[in-house]
């Protein structure tokens, strides 16, 4: 058993790790933990629900930023929903939000639509860095290509590859997962001007590492895991 | 317009088993195209109880629905509860103006893991203001990840803050259990609506859920449990 290391985690990495709990029974006590580590590896931003940011915010004084989605995990609210959403978890003090798309209207190349419902989110997000949450194993390559575009239009900092969550009630098998091919694509089409987001299967650091040569500018890391103290201490080494 | 707590029974004809069943389009991915000819399914049938719809298409839906009598229903913070309460009372208040009959919405599955059940009672309060004779409101407290007192603790939270109508679970992930539903009758009786959603695959589920006292069931399979049930009374 090693010390509990505490010195931060390098900067490069602790730079792209989005801290990440989103899940279903995260508690107030999951929570304070996850902004506590946050805060000693020096980790740049956190996710958690949207009803729990202010309580994140108060937490992390600070110290690292704090991100949520916006009609999470399907995306099957009325843009107004979303920008409600967004502008009250601006308000709570979320510097950045993981938007979730109507993924029926981009399936459908409803362009207009698509457009408007981004429009109207970035309008109510008030200068937050917004993320714009596609799937890549369900959008086909002309519709993923043109929704890096539309994102980049509407004001999106980022895109990502996957909500993470599953898509069919009774199918494990239907949550997203990042492959080479889908990041890569990803980054081409996102051009450089705006960062991608690799979300699915992070386990380690050379995971981390692998996503940044292909391209990435963030990777979501499981708070579920304890992967910050064991990469902080093998950074120490 | 706002359906009671029924007596719960068995259903005993085909049209009254209809009538208990709900279901949501089948993908949250559908294109409007895919959802429109899943809901010309229905019209094979007798009218099921209600249909769930992303919330723009609320209105299209409606013209295929509503003249077979079935309810349009929309849901928000749903399978996993924890957006924030504004984002729910947004979610509620669009799907009245949109016409939508019912939103099933998550609890603050959050507060309730954290024993907080002063703010899981807030959340609630505000939804149920919000939804208040425009809007049939259920709200889950999805019970699969709950321990008993937990479940009985957010009941009374939500007791205490007017909710009227309950489902069980999401249907993500795991399956309600029947003692759930026996737990909820006996302690609350029928204060709740109790609707079941998650694991109902056949007619058999079903009958044994409406047989312990369960008023609606959320299933996903529904064209084949209602052939199944066209089968079984025919």
């Amino acid at each position: 058993m090693t010390a509990f290391p505490l010195q931060p985690l390098a900067k490069p990495l602790a730079e792209v790790v989005d801290y990440t709990d989103l899940r279903k029974e995260i508690t107030y006590a999951d929570v304070e933990a996850l902004c506590l580590e946050a805060a000693v590896y020096g980790v740049r931003t956190v996710v958690v629900p949207s009803a729990l940011v202010s309580r994140a915010v108060r937490r992390l004084a600070g110290a690292a930023r704090v991100s949520c989605p916006i009609a999470y995990p399907f995306g099957t609210q009325a843009a107004v929903v979303k920008a409600r959403e967004a502008e009250v978890a601006v308000a709570s003090g979320a510097a950045e939000l993981e938007v979730v798309p109507h993924f029926g209207a981009l399936r459908a190349r409803r362009w207009e639509a698509a457009a408007a419902e981004l429009e109207t989110v970035a309008r109510a997000a008030g200068g937050a860095t917004l993320k714009l949450v596609l799937e890549t194993g369900i959008l086909e390559a002309d519709v993923l290509k043109r929704a890096c575009a539309l994102a980049r239009d509407t004001g999106f900092a980022f895109v990502s590859n996957t909500v993470g969550f599953r898509l069919v009630s009774t199918e494990p098998g239907t949550v997203g997962s990042a492959s080479e091919e889908a990041i890569g694509r990803l980054v081409r089409w996102a051009g450089g001007s705006i960062g991608v987001k690799v979300v699915g299967g992070v386990a380690s650091i050379a995971d981390v590492e692998r996503w940044r040569v292909a391209g990435a500018t963030r990777v979501a890391v499981s708070a579920q895991r304890g992967l910050l103290a064991s990469w902080a201490e093998g950074g120490a080494r | 317009m706002l359906p009671q707590a029924k007596s719960a029974t068995v259903p005993e004809t085909l049209a009254a088993f209809a009538s208990r069943m709900m279901t949501a389009t089948f993908s949250s991915a559908a294109t409007q195209e895919e959802a429109e000819s899943f809901l010309r399914g229905f019209a094979a049938y007798p009218p099921v109880d209600a249909v769930f719809v992303d919330q723009p298409w609320v209105e299209f839906a409606r013209e295929i629905l509503a003249p077979q009598g079935i309810r349009l229903g929309v849901e928000a913070a749903y399978p996993v509860g924890n957006a924030s309460t504004e984002a729910k009372v947004a979610a509620i208040r669009e799907g009245i103006r949109r016409g939508a009959q019912e939103i099933d919405i998550g609890s603050s599955f959050s507060a309730i893991k954290s024993g907080h059940f002063d703010d899981v009672e807030v959340d609630a309060r505000a939804m149920v203001e919000a939804a208040e004779g425009k809007i049939w409101m259920m709200v889950v407290p999805e019970t699969a990840i709950l321990t008993s007192d937990e479940l009985l603790r957010t009941l009374e939270a939500f007791a205490r803050a007017g909710v009227r109508g309950i489902k069980t679970s999401s249907g993500y992930g795991w399956n309600t259990q029947i003692e759930h539903v026996l737990l909820i009758r006996r302690r609350f009786g029928s204060t709740f609506q109790v609707d079941v959603s998650g694991g109902v695959r056949t007619l058999e589920d079903a009958l044994g859920y409406f047989a312990v006292g369960t008023d609606k069931i959320h299933a996903s399979p529904i064209f084949r449990i209602l052939d199944e049930a066209k089968g079984h009374w025919s």
